[in-house]
């Protein structure tokens, strides 16, 4: 217990130090999926920290609803995870694997277990829905494999089922660019899911939709990662939504953490803390 | 409001830089309108109609800078491709390779074409070598520069998702950020292919072979007719090449 | 199974597996394309096709790849040469870049208000005459068609030797060049603002005035800085066809072996279009914001 505390407490200090395998696996069970340990990242343009001693595990098949108001490091925090962002200092274990301090090919084969949805899709307006969905796969090929396209077989009917479950069969060879916003965000969903991950992490999935869309995508979310037991962390600028379909809620501000908790333990006091305003106004305002 | 003030401040600037220029080369636009009659007179008496000599000849000086023109825009893309990449920030992490590369390509098309093959005339001797070389070097210095920038506009986004995936930076490449960019690519390719055929035409008047040879050599003459018909067939070929890049641009776009 | 392919509505019923019957046939299918055939072929027939006319062009222009080889030892010795500059006449050097760049300058100014002017007249939505727009327009292609340096070479002949003949020479190609870009420029205004103007009574002129310039500021600024670049190339280099102005400084130097003093001349040009090109990228920046 002692040796838990103390580790658990250097953890949170941020220290630059690698944890040797016994600490690793006091400090954080197996159960979970992802371990955030005193995370903290300062971009070099800035003087104050984006994200300052974040620390909080998720367990597998958990969904976890992050909010705050914009620039509270929402972004930076999910971008951490997977490395897209370089934190400052911290740990971040990934099903029990450091991917903070690792070399850039450990980075990738990491990256293959963490899938990603963006606001803005990130699709390749250019190819059609079966091709970019291809491209979660990638990870898993051999350059030569990945850089002339040549995905297997047996990946591809698994695209097609996932599509068609998603309610895009009829779309699989039509350009990503024709597509609604709707239909693109769940081409970007499975995308994410062709990577067979542990951990979804979504950016704003529903910033730029229209609120009838934006609840088809957060059902397919939650059932997706329910099904599969994918522990989800989905940024979210709107509360509503977020009491709505996660269990749980880091709330953010000013890069710290103020409130984590289960959904139903939310109260409005708390929310207004985190937006540092109140209620009556966010609800006008946040959506 | 905004716009309005940097008008007024870009008419300033003009009306000053005018007043400047005139003063320093005495250019007399009077003059220039009375010499407009002089030229006009000399363009329809001397060069109307025009005279069809040596359509042999002719026939093979346009081959000869169609040649030149699409062999260099050719060999000039394959260049730009492989230094784009490498000029692109987000695509080739390696800070210093992509500042000489943008660098290079900013002092091969900074140098006019002319004096591109004025320098490479004093060491190949005159010739259509000159004029291809010549052509290569200014075209991949504006097709690096092109092609930068269609990179950085659409590597961010690209990249961020495909590199979330696990992919390496090959096969983001080859998948993603190469069909995004294929029609930009084709578009400045047939810019460039314009802009050469052109060129191959000026470098032809100062010995590179081709339809500015002739029409020079006409010139110098006094064979205004000849003359007329070469320039003519210049006209012709650059406004088919202008048709055809058109159609090409929404054919493929 | 033909049956399904033909008929639309029977594939897109759906049987217990919730997946409709023509994506199972895909499923069951060999091998699944990923992309749409169709639509990549232009693509790739361009792509293929500039491949071989480029080996084409390259392999009928016949050139002597080993005697080029042979001498690209002489290139690096012109270079290393001309890197010696020698300051010898470079007040003249100078000067003549003064002249090439007034030259640019004057043919921009007055090739920007004909341009202005000749675009208002072919620009179809504000023409006072249909036909006029399509003759000025043909006209433009014309001139624009044929190289800048041939029409100053025509100028020389008919007004002689000097600047006044750059200046009328490229000020001629840029106004068919403003003509063309403005004219399009001025049809891009959108008709209500037209409109607008039109309703309060207002005649052709002050249409124009009041509606089609103001509402195409930022483009004429955008053009006419892309064109200043442009200009500044052409005037460089109509010295050597005897126009004067620094090419024909450095045409000078290099005739007669004097590599220092081109290589200087050369740099000079450098640097002066490496100035204008970041101005007019800062330009473009602002422009479009």
């Amino acid at each position: 217990m002692a040796r838990k505390a103390t580790a658990a407490r250097e953890v949170s200090r941020g220290l630059s130090r690698k944890l040797s395998r016994a600490e690793r696996e006091v400090v954080y069970p197996l159960r979970n999926i992802l371990e955030v340990g005193g995370l903290k990242k300062t971009y070099r343009s800035a003087r104050k920290p984006a994200v300052k001693d974040v620390t909080f595990s998720v367990t597998k098949g958990e969904m976890v609803g992050v909010i705050g108001p914009s620039g509270a490091g929402k972004s930076t925090l999910l971008r951490c995870i997977n490395r897209l962002v370089e934190p400052s200092a911290g740990h971040i274990l990934i099903g029990g694997e450091e991917i903070t301090g690792v070399p850039a090919s450990k980075v990738r084969q990491l990256r293959r277990r963490i899938g990603m949805v963006f606001q803005h899709y990130n699709l390749v307006g250019r190819l059609t829905v079966m091709q970019n969905v291809m491209h979660g796969r990638l990870g898993y090929m051999s350059t030569l494999r990945g850089v002339l396209g040549l995905y297997s077989e047996e990946d591809k009917r698994q695209a097609v089922k996932i599509l068609e479950q998603s309610e895009l069969g009829e779309f699989l060879y039509h350009r990503a660019d024709k597509l609604s916003g709707g239909q693109k965000q769940r081409v970007g969903v499975v995308r994410a899911l062709m990577q067979q991950p542990s951990i979804l992490l979504c950016d704003e999935p529903i910033a730029s939709l229209d609120p009838a869309r934006a609840q088809v995508i957060m059902e397919l979310i939650r059932n997706v990662c329910k099904e599969r037991e994918i522990a989800c962390l989905v940024n979210l600028h709107q509360v509503e939504a977020a009491a709505k379909y996660t269990d749980r809620i880091i709330g953010m501000n000013g890069g710290e953490v103020v409130y984590d908790g289960p959904t139903a333990n939310l109260s409005e006091q708390m929310v207004e803390r985190v937006y540092g305003k109140p209620m009556d106004q966010l609800m006008i305002k946040g959506i | 409001m905004e716009s309005r003030r940097a008008a007024r401040t870009f008419l300033y600037v003009l009306f000053a830089l005018f007043v400047i220029s005139t003063a320093f080369t005495k250019f007399n636009p009077i003059d220039a309108l009375l010499a407009q009659g002089e030229f006009w007179n000399f363009i329809f008496t001397d060069f109307i109609p025009p005279r069809i000599q040596r359509l042999g000849a002719l026939f093979t000086a346009v081959k000869q800078t169609l040649y030149m023109a699409i062999g260099a825009t050719g060999v000039s893309a394959v260049l730009s491709l492989i230094l784009g990449f490498l000029g692109t920030p987000a695509i080739c992490r390696f800070r210093l390779v992509g500042a000489l590369v943008r660098g290079f390509a900013s002092l091969l098309r900074n140098i006019p074409v002319l004096v591109w093959a004025f320098i490479l005339v004093a060491a190949f001797g005159i010739g259509t070598a000159v004029g291809v070389v010549s052509l290569v070097i200014s075209t991949v210095g504006e097709l690096t520069r092109y092609f930068i920038e269609t990179l950085d506009e659409i590597a961010g986004e690209n990249i961020e998702a495909l590199e979330a995936t696990g992919a390496g930076m090959l096969p983001v490449i080859t998948q993603a950020i190469v069909p995004a960019a294929m029609p930009s690519f084709i578009a400045w390719f047939l810019y460039c292919l314009e802009l050469n055929i052109r060129a191959s035409t000026i470098l032809g008047m100062v010995g590179a072979g081709g339809i500015g040879l002739l029409m020079t050599g006409y010139i110098k003459q006094y064979n205004y007719g000849a003359a007329s018909t070469a320039i003519i067939a210049v006209a012709a070929i650059i406004i088919g090449a202008n048709l055809l890049t058109d159609y090409l641009r929404r054919v493929i776009l | 199974m033909n049956a399904n392919n033909a008929a639309p509505e029977l594939a897109a019923e759906k049987n217990e597996d919730g997946i409709s019957l023509s994506l199972k046939e895909c499923l069951k299918a060999k091998k699944i394309p990923i992309r749409d055939a169709r639509h990549e072929r232009p693509i790739r027939v361009f792509l293929y096709s500039s491949f071989i006319l480029t080996v084409i062009s390259m392999s009928l222009l016949d050139l002597d790849w080993g005697k080029l080889a042979g001498r690209v030892p002489r290139l690096g010795g012109v270079f290393w040469e001309m890197l010696h500059f020698s300051t010898e006449r470079f007040p003249l050097t100078l000067l003549t870049l003064a002249e090439t760049v007034a030259v640019s300058i004057l043919a921009l100014i007055y090739g920007l208000i004909l341009g202005i002017a000749a675009g208002a007249l072919s620009a179809s939505n504000i023409t006072p005459w249909k036909p006029l727009s399509v003759i000025l327009k043909c006209v433009y292609a014309f001139i624009r068609a044929v190289p800048t340096p041939v029409w100053v070479l025509l100028v020389l002949a008919s007004m002689g030797f000097g600047m006044a003949s750059g200046v009328v020479g490229l000020g001629f190609h840029c106004f068919a060049f403003f003509g063309k870009v403005f004219s399009q420029l001025f049809e891009e205004v959108p008709e209500e603002t037209i409109e607008a103007v039109t309703a309060t009574g207002a005649n052709r002129i002050q249409i124009f005035f009041n509606a089609v310039l103001p509402a195409s500021l930022s483009g004429i600024l955008a053009w006419t800085s892309l064109r200043f670049e442009t200009n500044y190339i052409e005037a460089s280099i109509l010295g050597m066809v005897g126009a004067g102005g620094v090419g024909y400084t450095i045409l000078a130097a290099m005739s007669s072996y004097k590599f220092g003093r081109a290589g200087l001349a050369v740099s000079v040009v450098f640097a002066f279009a490496l100035a204008t090109e970041l101005l007019t990228t800062q330009i473009k920046r602002k422009v479009k914001m």
